[in-house]
């Protein structure tokens, strides 16, 4: 009997030993093996958040707005997009600096070579980057437009080393996970990059559906989610008998599965979303904050953020708390049930945020 | 003859011709050699000075892409900017405004094809301009830009064509915005429409091109503003190195208040006025086009300080032959009435009634002269009169409005039936208050309202007041709106975050505007749309 009270007194335990190591605990703990931070992309920096406490840590600096954050598996490193969309800046997460710029424009044999990046990411062992580029020459006294194109860039030398072409429309450039040959681009549909021959395909049709009486979907991808083993983001659908609907569209980024419903409600407008790893709720946001049953697309909670438009939604790395920002100077911390629990105010208005898991090892 | 004797006579005649030949090309050479080698200019000193390092001369002997477009002063305005902000150009505010009036007399635009964007020009406010017809127009060039702007371009072919790559390169992200659609593909399809409707080359331009209307001496002037209602005066034009003085006095028929007005005039084209005026401490613009003959300048005026402080103004030249009629009010007859009609304009004390061709029903008794400029006439409308809008001059008397006829006043209208305000005062841009007017309406001939026979009577005074948008919506937000006055002036408030606001929103919203009116013994009501927005600030930029 004390045997198996002993036994049972373990197991529980180590199974409470076990879980508090595992990833659904929060990371404030000194034990974890990585450090949480959220990395706001704000007008002339990016901030770095530890939400935690929450406060500000860091302040690197760039120039003009962030429009794009990518980081290395092991968080390291980060590929900020800013300056006019025209620089692409390589960050060392752990020293929180920039430690290099690469500009993408140029010349040509008949003026100035104009590109301006639409989707970036760098590489997960951080030798490279690719970016999805608009061109154009500018020559004399006239403008002629090139084909738009996704660049392979070594952050070693700084040249681009390869290209394909792309179609207009390509607006995120993100990793499959543990893959280091595929690249999903999101663009009016979904194309994989095949990293190894340089070669474009198209994986769903969302724009262009296969069947146009399934919805043909709209949206303007700037909130790529990752963390959870989803991206997700709000869509409108369209319908050829003219309903026009909002939901979500998720996609499994290790098994390419891409789902789709649609929220119970008129659509209202909404930018960016969270989907936590068990596909049970999602979280949605710009003036309305939702809770939705990811099953039905039931807006469970019909919620506001506390002082108007926010851009940026997701869920922390243990899926305990959600993190709003951008459209204003505020991270907010809310608790899943939409509850603010905390807001702090950042240097600059934001875009985005992106929540990053530092790997503590060196 | 033999062969060889046929072949040195043929051989002699040639060497005689290229003997000839050469002798009288070389007296046209000497002839050459005397005159000075004519001079060829490219569009003007100052273009070529100013634009030439980038725009060369090409293999049609033309300036590259200057010489295969036609604007209005206010389109090469914006072009030049651009060429400063962009692309480096440094100008003076002389050289700058030299190269506007040289490219707007070269490569303008003709009076007819100026007229049909007098609105975009003059910037009018709450101005609902027609949706252009071609779906690709509508869909790659509307959601950005007014007509107004491209229908007041002419292009070659190649130029209107090379929009596309001009604006896929300087804003990528319009197919972004455009995602809805196919905006490259749509886009060439809507240059192709616009290089058919807006050639370079036009009979128009052709016949103008090179003209100039001389505006010196005196005019009479008609004008509308919105709230204070018409107004009369005179005006007089003095030649100045630059352009014209004018100096201008009016009077509000309504409220008799007096304006004096200074201008420093400019003419663009040759028939372009564009007016700055001063009056009173107050700044105002005035843009407008010599009509016809160059006897009459209509156009739009507008505060400086406040765009939607604005009017219609026109201008008469001067003459001592016949009467001219430049207003009348009340300007609408109801039938089986009388009306006691002041007419103004000029010449009047020679107007006979019998000058005017009445409308059948309508008769005039003698007139009574008040001044050469004024006179009253009462016209009696029989129950048997025709009803609708007529011209009534002649060959003996000039009238420029149309009589309106009509047998009942059925509603009211308020014009603009979309008014857009915009906030300012507080930054870089200022305020744009809306002028709203009440207009009595009858149904016409037809009896259906809302037709387009139904005529549109005098102004009418009324009571004005804003309700929620939509109708039911809690209207406590309107008291972040801005003001409605009793006249119908809507006035916006400054703009920034509003910190009593829920989410320190800023003073904007839609609103309904409700107009009511007591006419002929019924009080009648209508409705307007009002949005109080944010700053034009894209005007400011582009």
């Amino acid at each position: 009997m004390i045997k198996k009270a002993l036994i049972g007194t373990y197991l529980i335990v180590a199974i409470c030993f076990f879980l508090s190591f595992g990833e659904g605990h929060p990371v404030s703990g000194a034990n974890s093996g990585y450090m949480e931070r959220v990395f706001v992309s704000g007008y002339g920096e990016v901030t770095v958040v530890d939400p935690a406490k929450p406060e500000v840590v860091a302040s690197i600096k760039v120039n003009g707005p962030v429009r794009d954050l990518s980081f290395t598996k092991d968080g390291k490193k980060a590929l900020a997009l800013a300056n006019g969309r025209t620089s692409l800046y390589v960050i060392d997460t752990l020293g929180n600096k920039v430690i290099d710029e690469i500009k993408l424009t140029g010349r040509t044999d008949n003026g100035l070579l104009d590109r301006r990046v639409w989707g970036s990411a760098i590489s997960p062992d951080g030798s490279k980057a690719y970016a999805f580029v608009t061109q154009g020459e500018k020559r004399t006294n006239i403008f002629k437009v090139l084909p738009s194109k996704i660049l392979e860039i070594d952050l070693g030398t700084k040249e681009v080393v390869r290209s394909v072409e792309a179609p207009y429309g390509i607006h995120v450039l993100q990793w499959k996970p543990d893959d280091s040959n595929t690249v999903f681009v999101w663009g009016y549909d979904l194309y994989t990059l095949d990293v190894k021959e340089m070669k474009l395909s198209l994986l769903h049709g969302i724009k262009h559906p296969q069947k146009p009486e399934d919805g043909i979907g709209n949206y303007l991808l700037i909130w790529p989610r990752s963390h959870t083993g989803f991206n997700s983001f709000p869509l409108v659908k369209s319908y050829p008998d003219g309903r026009v609907t909002e939901g979500l569209l998720w996609f499994n980024l290790k098994t390419e599965e891409l789902k789709t419903l649609e929220f119970d409600k008129d659509p209202v407008g909404m930018f960016s979303a969270a989907v936590d790893r068990n596909q049970q709720y999602g979280y949605v946001v710009l003036n309305h904050l939702y809770k939705v049953d990811m099953k039905t697309g039931k807006v469970l909670k019909d919620s506001h953020p506390p002082h108007g438009s926010t851009y940026a939604i997701d869920l922390s790395a243990d899926e305990t708390k959600l993190y709003l920002a951008g459209g204003g100077n505020e991270f907010i911390v809310a608790n899943t049930e939409l509850q603010v629990e905390k807001i702090i105010t950042l240097p600059t208005d934001g875009w985005d945020l992106q929540v990053v898991k530092i790997d503590k090892q060196q | 003859m033999t062969k060889t004797r046929i072949l040195a006579v043929l051989c002699a005649v040639v060497v005689v011709a290229i003997i000839i030949s050469q002798l009288s090309g070389s007296q046209e050479t000497s002839d050459r050699h005397d005159d000075p080698p004519k001079e060829v200019v490219h569009v003007s000193k100052q273009v070529e000075k100013s634009c030439m390092s980038c725009h060369a001369v090409d293999q049609n002997g033309k300036l590259a892409r200057i010489e295969y477009v036609r604007k209005s002063p206010e389109g090469w305005s914006q072009t030049i900017a651009r060429m400063e902000r962009i692309h480096g150009v440094q100008l003076s505010a002389a050289e700058r405004e030299q190269l506007v009036a040289d490219l707007s007399r070269e490569r303008g635009l003709a009076p007819e094809e100026a007229e049909k964007v007098q609105y975009w020009l003059a910037d009018k406010p709450s101005y609902a301009e027609p949706l252009p017809q071609n779906p690709n127009v509508q869909s790659s060039c509307i959601t950005c830009h007014a007509a107004g702007r491209f229908e007041a371009q002419r292009r070659s072919e190649e130029e209107w064509k090379n929009l596309k790559d001009f604006h896929l390169v300087m804003f990528p992200s319009i197919y972004l915005n455009h995602r809805h659609m196919d905006w490259p593909a749509e886009a060439e399809a809507a240059l192709e429409y616009l290089a058919q409707m807006y050639p370079l080359q036009t009979p128009e331009w052709d016949k103008w091109k090179g003209r100039e209307n001389d505006l010196q001496g005196k005019w009479k002037v008609a004008g509308f503003q919105g709230t204070k209602g018409f107004y009369l005066g005179e005006s007089q034009f003095k030649k100045t190195e630059s352009g014209y003085k004018e100096q201008k006095q009016i009077q509000f028929l309504k409220s008799k208040a007096s304006v004096q007005l200074e201008g420093e005039i400019k003419l663009y084209g040759g028939f372009m006025v564009r007016a700055d005026y001063k009056a009173a401490g107050r700044e105002l613009k005035g843009t407008y086009n010599v009509q016809g003959q160059g006897n009459v300048i209509e156009g739009d005026w507008s505060e400086k300080s406040d765009s939607g402080l604005a009017g219609e103004e026109t201008y008469y030249k001067l003459q001592t032959e016949k009467p001219e009629i430049i207003h009348f009010e009340p300007r609408a007859l109801k039938k089986g009435a009388t009306n006691q009609v002041t007419l103004y304009g000029m010449n009047l004390g020679k107007l006979k009634a019998s000058d005017l061709h009445l409308p059948t029903g309508v008769t005039a008794e003698e007139i009574d002269v008040v001044a050469d400029e004024q006179a009253q006439l009462r016209l009696t409308a029989a129950d048997s009169a025709d009803i609708g809008s007529f011209a009534i001059g002649t060959d003996r008397a000039v009238v420029h409005k149309e009589l309106v006829v009509y047998d009942k006043v059925d509603y009211i209208k308020i014009a603009p039936a979309y008014g857009v305000a915009r906030m300012g005062g507080e930054g870089p841009m200022n305020k744009v208050s809306t002028q709203f007017v009440a207009y009595g309406m009858s149904k016409g001939k037809d009896g259906k309202q809302g037709t387009d026979d139904d005529l549109t009577l005098d102004a009418v005074d009324a009571e004005w007041s804003l309700a929620a948008y939509p109708e039911g919506a809690n209207s406590q937000y309107l008291q972040y709106l801005g003001t409605l006055e009793q006249d119908g002036l809507y006035t916006p408030k400054a703009e920034g975050i509003n910190p009593a606001r829920e989410y320190t929103q800023e003073n904007v919203g839609s609103a309904t505007v409700v107009a009511k009116a007591a006419v002929d013994g019924k009080v009648f009501s209508a409705q307007a749309h009002l949005v109080s927005t944010v700053p034009d600030y894209n005007n400011i930029v582009h």
